[in-house]
């Protein structure tokens, strides 16, 4: 089943119809019953259930969470199906598989999920991806032997978060669109046959996501027909999410009433923020873990462990002060993987406490210089010095840490040292320290990550940025131009914007730059916006006007990272120029 | 179809002499997996695995038309999408005989038939006539059974040319002809389409014939007007049996001519030439407007007509034996694709 879908020609082949005839006829029996095994096909009408009643015992359970109905067509033939896609499904021999473009889009789906999941515990199911669909009901010439296709987009999308939300997808819900990328919901083929489908077949469903530009064609079409569901248009992948899902930004799921499953999402939560990895909207793992912070209040052990994911989710997601504690949260047997959080907590938040953190650090990693724990923690004591502006010994500890992780073929951890030594060698502005990272972040961009890596997009704008300080605007612009930025977090994609207006500056493209810095500022974002801020910044200084009101606005913002860039001893114009040079995010 | 034996028909019911005419065969499309086959499918299975091989079937869509001349069209055939030699019919309103056992389900109302490990031939009976169903491997053929059909004796070639001479593709049918409707259809067309261009006769030779009642197609119809009113009915339930089986075969015709393959245009031909045997035959048989047989035809030819997308994707068509209908029948709409240039 591919993409092209012919408009015409509907089977009439009707679960509807047989179940409002005296008897079910004899040669589609089976298939009825198969049909009606499943939650979406039991009707909601109750004539009709009285009717399949006669056929099955009662209505089936579920859907269970990571489940969806999926509908396709076939492109040159009469034939259209219904599918359940179920995250946790074991291959079966009954079940179709998956093509390519489809596995790709469920690739795509796991990528957009973490910036789209109201909330978030665990990134294990975005790895246990789903490799085939079971059949639910059939109609027309033979059979299916692959799905492929863009346009269950949607719905594996769905089915996606509500594993990993842990609530189920109601049996009322249908979709069938594509999502993009970037969260934007396109329209597909087939449309009117996949609708004659569910209002046949799917008798439970009273709700049809489609893509808004396809919705009045949808609903004429529903209206003409007589059909009993209603077709809803969404035009971002969120706004599908909240249509489905509406209680899951104000409340916990039900599966965490189960003292177990709570258990279980918090011992997730903790390896998540403790390991961290590849979230686009941590704002999404700071509620879970707001949620399950209040669920084990009685638990000591539990308790700490949700705090702490309280605490780094909650650095991540808002990039403000959220110090983690040496002393409450550093112990047992992962103290040297705790320790890295608490001391670049502590870097962020410009807190006092720095300077004895390293000390503390130092002394941990001492015990155990080469193990990955001791690596990580070195990484974060280097980010510390960085940021106290002790960018000499940052670089050479940066250099160490990077080069450790590389001999070790580690390169996912190795970016995250890698990026800050890019920041810190350019700010000392030494040529030679400088070369060497760049031909480290070259060596590390020319090796194959996986494509939710965000990895890369770190290194590249790090080399971007440095690139810019270091007086190299136009191979900063070719840094900073690489595409598919959409998938790159989202504030470091605006971020990298406004690296791209200072490196147009150097080139003497001043209306570009400015324009770029006016799309920063439009942008509908969180108040005070920290990016647009800095922009604001970057703008006075290149034009040489009074910094005095970006400063103060960036000083009241108080982003992380900003500890030891500024103080009342220095001008303000001094000020300026450190944080448009220096501040790290 | 393997020819069934005497024994074989008899145990069906089926009377001696009496002509087994196609109607209509399905074959499952091809599903576009390269395999390894390593041995035969025909795996024991029990009765509640094969049910549930039905949760997923495709129906054969051909017999519905027979169904309903058996005057019980709620009668289906479905196939098991999974295994495609396991068949269920339904037998609302029929009666089947059957030489080898046949697994009933739902308190008979329906049978199993799993042809996975041989043939197997059923008789459906229904209260407007009959039928016989054969499945073999994964394919299912069903036939009209035309009782009495008394053995024709095809004419000599030469008793319908008479020292004329004509191209291979008119004379060959009649010399391998050996059923009712094929010895007729040959002849039929041998009268309609003989004409001297081409052939080593004169015009002014074949005015004269023609002149005198002598030409090809008068010994034609000389010859169908003394066989005998058992014939002729004969003749024209063959020729409804065909009327109905050209309209089923235009679905698959359909589905072949988007891949505008030779195969795809090779199948239109000998599709189209199939519609001018039974122009023959209906040429002999004198056609009246309110018959069965006009009825028959004229619906074949309504439902051709409407595909007008695919003819002309498949034109120009060149054939010897629709060229020469193309300029002999003007109206002939079956030979537009050869018309075409």
């Amino acid at each position: 089943m591919v993409g092209r879908a012919r408009e015409d020609a509907v089977t009439d082949a009707s679960l509807r119809a047989w179940l409002s005839a005296p008897r079910v006829p004899a040669s589609y029996r089976e298939a009825a019953r198969r049909a009606l095994s499943t939650p979406w096909c039991w009707p909601v009408d109750a004539t009709l259930a009285s009717a399949a009643t006669r056929l099955c015992a009662g209505p089936p359970e579920g859907p269970r969470a990571g489940e969806v109905l999926l509908v396709s067509v076939a492109a040159r033939e009469d034939r259209e199906a219904l599918w359940t896609l179920s995250w946790d499904a074991e291959p079966s021999t009954e079940a179709c598989p998956f093509g390519a473009t489809a596995q790709r889009g469920l690739r795509e789906v796991a990528s957009l999920a973490t910036a789209v999941s109201p909330h978030l515990h665990t990134l294990a199911p975005l790895a246990a991806r789903p490799t085939m669909a079971s059949p639910v009901f059939k109609r027309g010439r033979s059979h299916d032997v692959a799905l492929d296709d863009v346009s269950y987009g949607l719905s594996m999308l769905l089915a996606l978060v509500s594993r990993l939300t842990e609530r189920p997808v109601a049996a009322r819900f249908a979709a069938s669109a594509e999502v993009s990328p970037d969260g934007a919901i396109r329209g597909v083929a087939g449309l009117e046959r996949k609708l004659a489908l569910l209002a046949d077949a799917a008798l439970a469903v009273d709700m049809v996501l489609v893509a808004r530009e396809q919705r009045d064609a949808a609903a004429a079409l529903t209206a003409r027909r007589g059909w009993r569901f209603t077709v809803a248009g969404v035009s971002r992948a969120d706004e599908a999410i909240d249509a489905v899902f509406p209680e899951a930004r104000a409340r916990p799921p039900e599966a965490w009433r189960d003292e177990r499953s709570a258990r279980a999402a918090i011992e997730s939560l903790f390896e998540l923020c403790r390991d961290g990895g590849a979230v686009r909207d941590w704002s999404a793992v700071s509620r879970s873990a707001d949620w399950l912070t209040r669920a084990v209040s009685s638990d000591a052990r539990l308790g700490v462990r949700a705090r702490f994911a309280a605490k780094v989710a909650r650095r991540h997601a808002d990039r403000g002060d959220h110090e983690i504690p040496w002393g409450e949260f550093v112990r047992g047997r992962e103290a040297v993987t705790l320790a890295a959080h608490a001391v670049q907590a502590a870097a962020d938040a410009g807190s006092s406490v720095l300077t004895d953190y390293l000390d503390r650090a130092t002394a941990l990693i001492a015990e155990d210089p080469d193990s990955p724990e001791g690596l990580a923690l070195a990484g974060a004591v280097g980010r510390g010095l960085a940021a106290l502006r002790r960018y000499e010994e940052a670089a050479e500890t940066l250099r160490r840490v990077t080069r450790a992780w590389f001999d070790r073929g580690a390169w996912g951890e190795s970016s995250y040292p890698l990026s800050e030594w890019l920041r810190a060698s350019a700010i000392t502005g030494d040529r030679s320290r400088w070369s060497e990272a760049v031909e480290a972040a070259r060596h590390y961009l020319s090796t194959q990550r996986p494509p939710d890596d965000a990895g890369p997009w770190f290194v590249r704008f790090a080399l971007g940025r440095g690139l810019a300080l270091m007086g190299d605007p136009t191979a900063a612009l070719e840094a900073l131009d690489e595409p598919r930025w959409e998938r790159a977090p989202p504030w470091l994609s605006r971020t990298r914007r406004r690296w791209r207006a200072i490196a147009l500056d150097q080139l003497g493209r001043n209306d570009e730059a400015r324009a770029l810095r006016e799309t920063l500022a439009r942008e509908p974002r969180g108040s005070p916006d920290v990016v647009a801020l800095l922009a604001a910044t970057d703008e006075a200084l290149t034009e040489r006007q009074d910094p005095s009101y970006a400063i103060t606005a960036v000083r009241r913002a108080n982003p992380q990272g900003l500890g030891w860039l500024v103080d009342d001893a220095l001008t303000v114009e001094e000020q300026a120029r450190r944080v448009a040079t220096e501040y790290p995010y | 179809m393997k020819k069934l034996s005497p024994e074989e028909l008899a145990a069906l019911g089926v009377a001696p002499g009496a002509e087994l005419r196609l109607v209509g065969r399905d074959a499952p499309s091809d599903d576009r997996v390269g395999r390894g086959f390593a041995g035969s499918d025909a795996r024991a299975m029990s009765a509640e695995a094969r049910l549930a091989r039905f949760r997923s079937v495709t129906p054969v869509e051909g017999f519905r038309a027979t169904a309903a001349s058996l005057g019980a069209p709620a009668v289906e055939i479905t196939r098991a999408d999974g295994t495609p030699d396991l068949f269920m019919l339904s037998l609302e309103g029929i009666e089947v005989d059957h030489g080898a056992p046949v697994e009933r389900v739902y308190d008979g109302e329906a049978c199993i038939v799993d042809s996975r490990e041989g043939p197997v031939t059923l008789r459906a009976r229904g209260p407007a006539g009959d039928c016989l169903l054969r499945f073999e491997d994964d394919t299912v053929e069903w036939y009209d059974i035309v009782a009495n059909a008394a053995a024709l004796t095809a004419p000599a070639v030469e008793a319908l040319l008479s020292g004329f001479d004509a191209p291979a593709w008119m004379t060959a049918p009649l010399e391998t002809a050996r059923t009712t409707y094929a010895i007729c259809a040959a002849v039929g067309t041998l009268g309609r389409l003989w004409a001297p261009k081409g052939t080593a006769t004169s015009a002014s030779v074949a005015m004269q014939r023609l002149m005198a009642d002598d030409d090809p197609l008068a010994r034609a119809r000389r010859w169908f007007g003394a066989l005998d009113d058992a014939a002729r009915d004969a003749l024209t339930a063959l020729a409804i049996t065909e009327a109905r089986a050209l309209t089923d075969a235009l679905e698959g015709l359909r589905s072949q001519a988007i891949e505008a393959s030779s195969e795809a245009r090779d199948a239109a031909v000998a599709w189209l030439e199939r519609r001018d045997d039974l122009a023959s035959v209906t040429a002999l048989l004198g056609v009246k407007p309110g018959t069965s047989l006009s009825d028959a035809v004229s619906a074949l030819d309504r439902v051709a007509r409407a595909h007008a997308t695919m003819w002309r994707a498949l034109s120009p068509i060149r054939a010897p034996r629709l060229d020469a209908v193309s300029w002999q029948e003007p109206d002939a709409w079956w030979a537009e694709p050869a018309r075409t240039r």
